[in-house]
């Protein structure tokens, strides 16, 4: 499980940051100014560390050479300024990713995804019972066996073991993974999870839930 | 070609054009004069030789002796035997200008037909191997018979001094030349030295060095050229510099709003995005909501101030008279405070106002002293009526006040003592910038006083009305 500390100051986008993450199943800290982050980084290991440029009392950029001189944990930038210069002197200083206000979860998180890989925090692989998903290679194994998967069958895969054990709505997965709209009642999403449970033989853990959606349960 | 070479070369062509048409005059006329001197000379030896000649020719006569063309030629050449060595030399020529007698060895190839004339004064000047010579001749006319005497006088020592003056000239103007030259340089160098530094200073300037300035202490035009290059470069940076400061500003605003924006953007979408997406349990879906409120909040108040602000640029102000104490009172029953209370120390007074903007400007200002956590959960609004017919009016707190180096920024757009923008007690950060905007629709300006940890006074003084009190 990847550790990663949050330092944000404001309340809002912090939470929402922590909620996130540790949705996605990662141990998440807070920190809400410069200082205490420092603290925190100096006791503890983490894996990867998401900074706000603007800080009470030591700012982003300050933060980010004291990390960079003592630490090799990666960090990615989190800021309303989203100028070409001052992406420049972020990751000039080091930082290994900038992201820009406002941003998605489903993007911030693809991109803490990489960041691990890049690092070898992260395996490449989710293994979930005798299942193997290659996240890079984007192939799925059962029992060391290859199955074909349609692309659109493997996103909606990844989705659904990215949020494992929680209900999901339909409209918004068929959105995340066809990139539209659900605008009148289509069979593709249940043709696809349909797909899904007998390729994977998973039949009894990708649920139906009445009125809401899907949720895969392990 | 530079300038001063210009005036170097101009002047030395000018100096030697009127060296050499001297020149040229003086020693054309030193030579008229030598020649004429030297003609004068020769012409009284011919008279003097004439005469002697003619004397022994009497003498011969009253010797009874009968004068042919021979004996005058004899008597010449014994006159002349013994002028061998002498400048003169002599030829004698009949009347068919066949040579007679001549002494003179170049005889042969002298051109004499023009001489030939029977006036005895006039002479003419014939050169003959690099060797000059003067011409008279004479006319000697006896029994019918005509002998014409040639008189012929070297006169190549004045061709040579005219020749030895033109050399000498020449040396002496070369000196002349380039000791001239070398002043002329030194003066020109010495006059361009402004120019030249003007151009330097030019180019700096040009180069984006706008503080560069020159010093150059003369009364002539290029001193004038001076000042107003000064006063040009004086211009051109001030100009610079408030379009930097107004470009800074522009910036900084569009940084301020965005983030001012983005903030709460990022809270609401995240929020409403993770609410859509999964079954949270209560408690999860019920903090996102808080928060999608809260932050929907914050950019409805960002956006009334934005409105505001640009209702306020276009100047539109309704002044009314009002009875200030009884509308503060008005307005601060209105305002929440939760815990902190707001104590009226006011007089009354009727001012000219705009009530809708007066009370955001005082709105603003309470909001802010209770953002500053004043210790003693007070804040005090005073009104006092003052000598010189003003009102002012103090909003007070005994908070966290204002660190003194950000005191002449805090009403500037988006502008916030802490740079965290930390909104942990609200506040969108163009409530000053605001209040500001209106006072001075108002005709008066915002003042601050303020101690860190002692606390802030912010006040204003309004016009009272004239035919009151």
């Amino acid at each position: 499980m990847n550790r990663i500390l949050i330092v944000e100051d404001e309340m809002a986008i912090r939470d929402l940051l922590q909620i996130g993450l540790e949705s996605q199943g990662y141990q998440c800290e807070v920190a809400s100014d410069g200082e205490v982050a420092a603290d925190f980084v100096e006791q503890k290991k983490y894996d990867l560390i998401l900074l706000d440029i603007m800080l009470p009392h030591v700012d982003g950029y300050e933060l980010l050479e004291y990390i960079k001189q003592n630490f090799d944990t990666p960090v990615i930038f989190i800021t309303a300024k989203s100028q070409t210069k001052d992406k420049i002197k972020g990751l000039h200083l080091g930082a290994d990713d900038y992201i820009t206000k406002p941003f998605e979860m489903g993007e911030l998180i693809a991109r803490v995804e990489a960041i691990l890989r890049r690092f070898h925090k992260t395996s490449e692989k989710i293994e979930i019972g005798n299942i193997t998903i290659n996240v890079v290679a984007r192939t799925v194994e059962k029992a060391g066996e290859k199955i074909d998967l349609t692309p659109k069958e493997f996103d909606l895969l990844l989705l659904l073991v990215q949020n494992k054990n929680m209900a999901l709505y339909r409209e918004v997965i068929f959105e995340k993974v066809w990139g539209e709209e659900l605008e009148f009642e289509t069979r593709t999403l249940d043709l696809h999870i349909q797909r899904l449970r007998k390729k994977l033989d998973w039949k009894e853990h990708i649920k139906t839930v009445y009125r809401i959606g899907y949720r895969l349960e392990v | 070609m530079k300038f001063w070479l210009k005036m170097v070369l101009s002047i030395l062509v000018m100096i030697s054009v009127i060296l050499s048409v001297s020149r040229l005059v003086m020693v054309r006329q030193n030579f008229k004069r030598s020649i004429e001197t030297s003609a004068n000379q020769n012409q009284n030896q011919n008279v003097l030789e004439r005469y002697h000649l003619e004397s022994s020719l009497i003498q011969e006569i009253q010797n009874g002796e009968e004068i042919t063309k021979e004996k005058i030629v004899e008597q010449v050449k014994s006159l002349y035997s013994y002028m061998e060595n002498r400048l003169e030399k002599i030829a004698l020529y009949t009347e068919n200008k066949e040579l007679i007698f001549s002494n003179f060895s170049e005889i042969e190839t002298l051109t004499i037909e023009p001489v030939f004339n029977k006036e005895t004064d006039s002479y003419c000047l014939r050169k003959i191997k690099n060797q000059n010579y003067m011409l008279f001749s004479e006319y000697w006319s006896i029994n019918n018979e005509v002998i014409y005497v040639i008189h012929i006088y070297d006169i190549t020592a004045i061709y040579e001094e005219r020749e030895n003056q033109i050399k000498e000239m020449m040396y002496a103007d070369i000196v002349i030349l380039v000791i001239a030259s070398l002043f002329i340089f030194g003066f020109s160098k010495f006059l361009t030295r402004p120019i030249e530094k003007l151009n330097k200073a030019s180019k700096k300037i040009s180069n984006g060095n706008f503080e560069e300035r020159v010093f150059i202490q003369t009364n002539d035009e290029i001193g004038e050229l001076a000042n107003s290059f000064n006063r040009m470069a004086d211009e051109i940076e001030t100009k610079i510099e408030s379009l930097n400061c107004s470009l800074q500003a522009k910036d900084d605003f569009v940084t301020g709003f965005s983030h001012e924006i983005k903030t709460p953007m990022t809270a609401i979408i995240g929020y409403a995005d993770l609410l859509r997406f999964k079954k949270c349990d209560e408690h999860v879906s019920a903090r996102a909501l808080n928060y999608i409120y809260w932050e929907a909040k914050r950019l409805e108040e960002l956006s009334y101030k934005m409105l505001s602000l640009m209702e306020l640029s276009e100047e539109r102000i309704e002044l009314k008279e009002t009875k200030i104490k009884e509308f503060i009172e008005k307005i601060s029953a209105q305002i929440m405070l939760e815990n902190i209370e707001l104590k009226l120390d006011l007089e009354e007074a009727k001012l000219e106002i705009d009530e809708s903007l007066m009370e955001v400007v005082l709105r603003n200002l309470i909001q802010n002293a209770k953002r500053a956590n004043p210790k003693d959960n007070c804040i005090v609004v005073q009104g006092r009526v003052l000598a010189n017919q003003k009102y002012r009016i103090s909003v007070m707190d005994k908070g966290d006040g204002i660190p003194k180096e950000h005191i002449h920024r805090v009403t500037e757009d988006f502008y916030r003592v802490d740079k965290s923008r930390s909104k942990q007690n609200g506040g969108t950060g163009i409530g000053l910038s605001l209040c500001k905007k209106i006072l001075k629709m108002h005709h008066c300006v915002l003042n601050i006083e303020s101690e860190e940890k002692v606390g802030t006074t912010v006040s204003f003084e309004l016009e009272v009305k004239k035919n009151e009190k």
